[in-house]
């Protein structure tokens, strides 16, 4: 239990601490609880917990003091910006499956989008890069399948630079627009990527 | 013949980085006078002068090449940002000289626009022009040798702060990541005026407000982005812990931030600043903005928790975005500062 004080201290002061204490003890696990002197200041570290997506209760002791308990998991990994490990996330850097004619290799690619929508887990992430781009355009014909993947829980984010390049970002059909930053994010914390 | 600067980025960004400088000043001599209450040794943001026991003399100066398109605008940062150290170690301004330096085939008609930009600045900062240089030069380039007063009981440092402090910035960052994307054209209109609106304002303000307030340390956040410079503050006796979800940002400076809008000069701070700071659980968008340059940013200053509340509405007045962004802990093992 990490008992912080913060009755007399002006918002966010509050919240900041809560946040330290929580991110010192994410790898323990334990409780943090955090004393404060009015209702703002609860309602605050509650937005803060569950934006962190810890469990938080609150008490009022009386009229100018409240303390609000929350509670860390071992080994939280999910804190801040640091995204969960991916199972699975397939980058697609071209519009076909493999060398050879064009018109074939887009065909399978196509098949291959469609294969994903039946399989038991769907990806977690899908990312479109250079020629890629085109597969979550308007003109795609993976889009039908795209859309059952997107409902099924996939996120799916194409290149902003490439969008802007092959000059089609007013014609972008589906998900969103990442730019190298999130594409090296999502890849670094996936447990497995495919690359096409 | 463009205006705009012709090195990567004007303004604040063209500083020369931090660790360049510390190693050869460590090479000239050091002064002996003991009426210079304030050196460069001392990395403050200006140098102190005691004339008697209640009058000192502040002395600084600052100047860069243009990051925006419009001479009087121009004219206008660059006043503000020089006159804005006097401000960070609680003076007021005396009077100030204008150091120019100007193209030779460039209209004349755009360094009388920079001229009457900073002029204006002096105006409204209640000082005097009292003269200047000019030199001809490939680039313009202008700002200004500065020179205030304070009372020498009441300089605030800028590595000073106490533990239990809290810590306010006064002024929106990502400054340099709007202008950055200006220069590719990608910039909002939006982001770019509330960029320059930013740039222009004088710190005078904010500096007024916290004279009535027990502020311990105070510094203003420029080329060096936030972080280096909250590292300056917190020297080797503290530990300051600043949360990135409470920074005031400019419109738009975050996504640009994703966007990889940021400077060569951001890239400097972080090569400075990154051994010494934690950043694994920071999104690398909130990176770019702590380590992004302010031209003519904002105070960040350290002030008695029982008139935080206080100080920082009195300051909201005229400055509304300034907010708490952190606090000043005592050091936790050797780190100078903790990002949240």
């Amino acid at each position: 239990m990490s008992k912080i004080n913060a009755i007399g201290k002006p918002c966010p002061i509050p919240v900041i601490e809560a946040k330290k204490a929580v991110r010192e003890i994410k790898n323990s696990g334990g409780i943090v609880e955090i004393a404060v002197d009015n209702e703002v200041s609860v309602e605050n570290l509650r937005k803060m917990a569950s934006g962190l997506g810890l469990k938080a209760t609150s008490q009022k002791l009386n009229s100018d003091e409240y303390t609000v308990e929350i509670v860390v998991p071992k080994n939280q990994e999910q804190i801040d910006s640091t995204a969960q490990n991916s199972e699975l996330v397939i980058a697609f850097g071209r519009k076909t499956m493999g060398d050879g004619d064009p018109d074939l290799g887009a065909m399978l690619l196509k098949s291959y989008i469609y294969s994903l929508t039946e399989l038991d887990t769907p990806p977690e992430h899908l990312l479109f890069f250079n020629s890629g781009a085109f597969l979550t355009n308007q003109a795609s014909n993976a889009l039908k399948d795209l859309h059952v993947l997107l409902e099924k829980g996939t996120q799916i984010s194409t290149c902003g630079a490439c969008l802007d390049f092959y000059q089609i970002k007013e014609s972008l059909a589906i998900g969103e627009i990442t730019n190298m930053y999130g594409i090296a994010e999502v890849m670094a914390q996936a447990k497995k990527v495919i690359n096409f | 013949m463009d205006f705009l600067s012709q090195c990567t980025s004007g303004g604040c960004g063209a500083k020369i980085g931090p660790h360049e400088l510390s190693g050869f000043l460590r090479n000239l001599p050091k002064s002996t006078d003991e009426n210079l209450l304030v050196d460069f040794n001392a990395s403050d943001d200006a140098a102190v002068y005691q004339l008697s026991d209640t009058l000192a003399l502040i002395s600084t100066v600052d100047f860069f090449s243009p990051m925006v398109e419009d001479p009087r605008t121009f004219g206008r940062i660059a006043a503000a940002n020089a006159m804005s150290d006097v401000y960070a170690m609680g003076g007021n301004v005396l009077y100030a000289l204008n150091l120019v330096c100007f193209p030779e085939k460039m209209e004349k008609q755009k360094l009388s626009e920079i001229l009457i930009g900073g002029a204006e600045k002096i105006q409204e900062a209640q000082a005097s022009l009292a003269g200047g240089h000019s030199i001809y030069d490939h680039e313009p380039k202008y700002g200004l040798a500065v020179t205030g007063q304070v009372d020498p009981q009441k300089i605030i440092h800028n590595n000073t702060p106490k533990i239990g402090d809290v810590l306010i910035l006064t002024k929106a960052l990502g400054v340099g990541l709007i202008q950055s994307a200006a220069r590719g054209g990608l910039a909002s209109k939006i982001a770019e005026t509330a960029a320059i609106h930013s740039m222009e304002r004088l710190n005078k303000y904010a500096a007024e407000k916290m004279r009535d307030f027990p502020v311990h340390a105070c510094t203003d956040v420029t080329g060096f982005g936030l972080l280096v410079h909250a590292l300056e503050m917190a020297g080797d006796t503290v530990t300051l812990v600043i949360d990135t979800e409470q920074l005031p940002l400019l419109p738009e400076a975050y996504h640009y931030a994703e966007e990889f809008m940021a400077t060569a000069a951001g890239q400097r701070n972080r090569q400075f600043a990154e051994q010494n700071i934690d950043l694994s659980f920071i999104s690398p968008a909130f990176q770019e903005i702590l380590f992004d340059p302010q031209t003519s940013g904002g105070l960040l200053l350290s002030v008695g928790p029982e008139k935080a509340v206080e100080c920082l509405a009195a300051i909201q007045k005229d400055d509304p975005v300034a907010a708490i962004i952190g606090e000043v802990c005592e050091k936790e093992f050797d780190r100078s500062i903790v990002i949240l």
